[in-house]
């Protein structure tokens, strides 16, 4: 696939500005597989929520409770 | 007699702390020590950034008359290159950020002064902080102490490195992706990744604002406990601290692992491991068990296998962000390789960034329940390749680095996507000569308990008093 051809660096240099020249891109799909179904096979992250943070809770909430200085 | 071997380099950080507090030795004589180790073996290995001898100097005098004022009162102490102090420049083992000088204190830094360390170098580190192999286009790589032929992990590889070489008695580093334990892994030291927000990040250079964290790298358990007992507490510059209770890592840590149930988990961790490093895993197991830890298994969530991946997503997502305008401008000033990742963040959807971190708080809480619930702590591996050879790690952006990156990161990154403390400890060495390591895993905020644990195995197995020859250096 030829600079001009490859969607990633057409998109780039024309959505981001970014001339990539020789450059290469490390594919966020590294497993090979699409990032769509990465999310959605890992539970979708889809949270109908007014509370965006609820892992900064939980993470919280999760520490063991004992008395210390 | 002072009790310290005959170069106080050799000393533990707690063993030259108590020295120093004794008047055993002076601040100026230790200092003096570890420039003369950090000119002759940090250069050797490629792990400094810059030292400033004079200023180092100074503040060893600063602090031999008016020692007393901390549990590190003048022990000297180098970092990655990535935590600001004003006055002195910070390049993040880059070139776009070559001569920059910050005009804040960071947060970490802050604590260690306000606990009598000093501050004497800057170690190199991978380019911005991206990379689990220490690969860095800019400022070369650093060489790993066990044989400089290979790589020391990163992206803290100076403070493997120099740690490892004793040059230091600890250093800072920061993990967004395995970057405290994967140099502490391939250089045969203890590296904490702390709980997401346990220690300060203000004033420490971002890649991830959602994964970054902070922790110290050391010589022993111990050591790292003394270290992260100063660091470790709120910190109301960094809105991302979290207000949670400090626990006391010193005065449990020689506890013992009895009474505590230790899980091995049944996927993931062991997958694609080498048999050799296999076997070395399974000694450690044994180690711990005979020393009176219930071993069990623990089956994780299924989703666990993503977290890698979604690590990646995130760090490229943020990183892309902050770099964008540099990459624009200045794009022939970055690695080919870190150019490479970041690019890739142009192209993950902001949709499916967002829900890649909706996804923390749910895979936290099947974590929890699957593992934390069930066990004190979780055993893993903290590699399952071995440790690659520099030459075989620069791989530019293709497919190669990226499966290369997946696979060194393959048991640290879950940990940085769930927020949990991790510790990576040596447990012996290859038989190429390398070190081997394994992984304890606790409850949010439970580092002490990894401490303890971590402590126990070192007791039974003091990995730690093997010292790399730096005869074999010039030779590589």
């Amino acid at each position: 696939m030829s600079d001009e051809t490859d969607p990633i660096r057409v998109w780039l240099k024309k959505t981001k500005s970014i001339d990539l020249g020789d450059r290469q891109i490390i594919d966020p799909q590294r497993t090979g597989q699409p990032i769509g179904e990465i999310v959605s096979e890992a539970g979708g992250g889809q949270v109908f929520d007014t509370e965006p943070a609820r892992f900064y809770h939980l993470i919280k909430d999760l520490a063991p409770k004992r008395s210390i200085s | 007699m002072t009790g310290l071997p005959a170069d106080p380099c050799d000393a533990t950080l707690v063993g030259i702390a108590a020295a120093l507090a004794d008047r055993k030795i002076s601040s100026l004589e230790v200092t003096q020590a570890t420039l003369a180790r950090l000119n002759d073996r940090g250069r050797a290995l490629n792990a400094i950034a810059g030292i400033d001898a004079d200023d180092a100097e100074a503040q060893a005098k600063t602090a031999d008359a008016n020692l007393g004022n901390g549990p590190l009162a003048g022990v000297p102490l180098a970092h990655k290159d990535m935590f600001y102090r004003p006055g002195r420049p910070s390049e993040c083992g880059s070139k776009v950020r070559q001569g920059f000088m910050p005009n804040v204190l960071s947060g970490a830094l802050k604590k260690l002064d306000g606990a009598g360390a000093l501050d004497v170098a800057r170690l190199n580190m991978v380019e911005f902080a991206l990379g689990v192999t220490g690969h860095n286009d800019i400022t070369g790589a650093v060489r790993n102490p066990w044989n400089p032929a290979h790589v020391t992990g990163g992206s803290s590889s100076g403070s493997g490195s120099a740690v490892a070489a004793r040059c230091v008695f600890g250093a800072l580093g920061s993990d967004t992706g395995g970057s405290v334990r994967l140099p502490a892994a391939c250089c045969g030291v203890v590296g904490m990744k702390v709980t997401q927000g346990r220690v300060s990040r203000y004033g420490a250079m971002p890649l991830s604002y959602t994964l970054d964290t902070v922790g110290p790298l050391t010589r022993t358990v111990t050591d790292n406990a003394l270290m992260l007992s100063v660091l470790a507490g709120y910190d109301a510059d960094d809105p991302s601290s979290a207000d949670v209770a400090v626990d006391d890592y010193l005065g449990g840590i020689e506890d013992g692992v009895a009474g505590l149930k230790i899980g091995l988990p049944t996927s993931h961790f062991m997958d694609g491991i080498s048999a050799e490093l296999a076997d070395r895993f399974d000694a450690a197991v044994q180690v711990l068990k005979s020393a009176g830890a219930e071993i069990v298994d623990v089956d994780l969530p299924a989703e666990i296998r993503h977290a890698n991946a979604l690590t990646s997503m995130i760090t490229a997502s943020e990183g892309a962000a902050l770099h964008q305008h540099w990459m624009e401008t200045r794009p022939d000033e970055y690695g080919k390789q870190t150019f490479g990742r970041f690019g890739g963040g142009f192209l993950i959807p902001a949709s499916r960034y967002i829900q890649a971190l909706n996804l923390r708080a749910e895979m936290l809480a099947a974590f929890n329940a699957h593992v934390l619930e069930r066990v004190d702590v979780m055993m893993t591996p903290m590699m399952v390749v071995d440790v690659p050879k520099i030459a075989d790690s620069d791989l530019g952006a293709g497919a190669e680095a990226a499966a290369l990156l997946t696979k060194v990161g393959h048991c640290s990154r879950p940990i940085n996507f769930l927020g949990l403390p991790g510790l990576s400890m040596p447990s012996g060495f290859t038989k190429a000569g390398l070190p081997s390591s394994i992984q304890f895993v606790g409850k949010p905020f439970d580092e002490a308990t990894l401490y303890r644990v971590a402590r126990a195995y070192e007791r039974e197995t003091e990995w730690y008093t093997h010292a790399p020859d730096p005869a074999g250096w010039a030779a590589e």
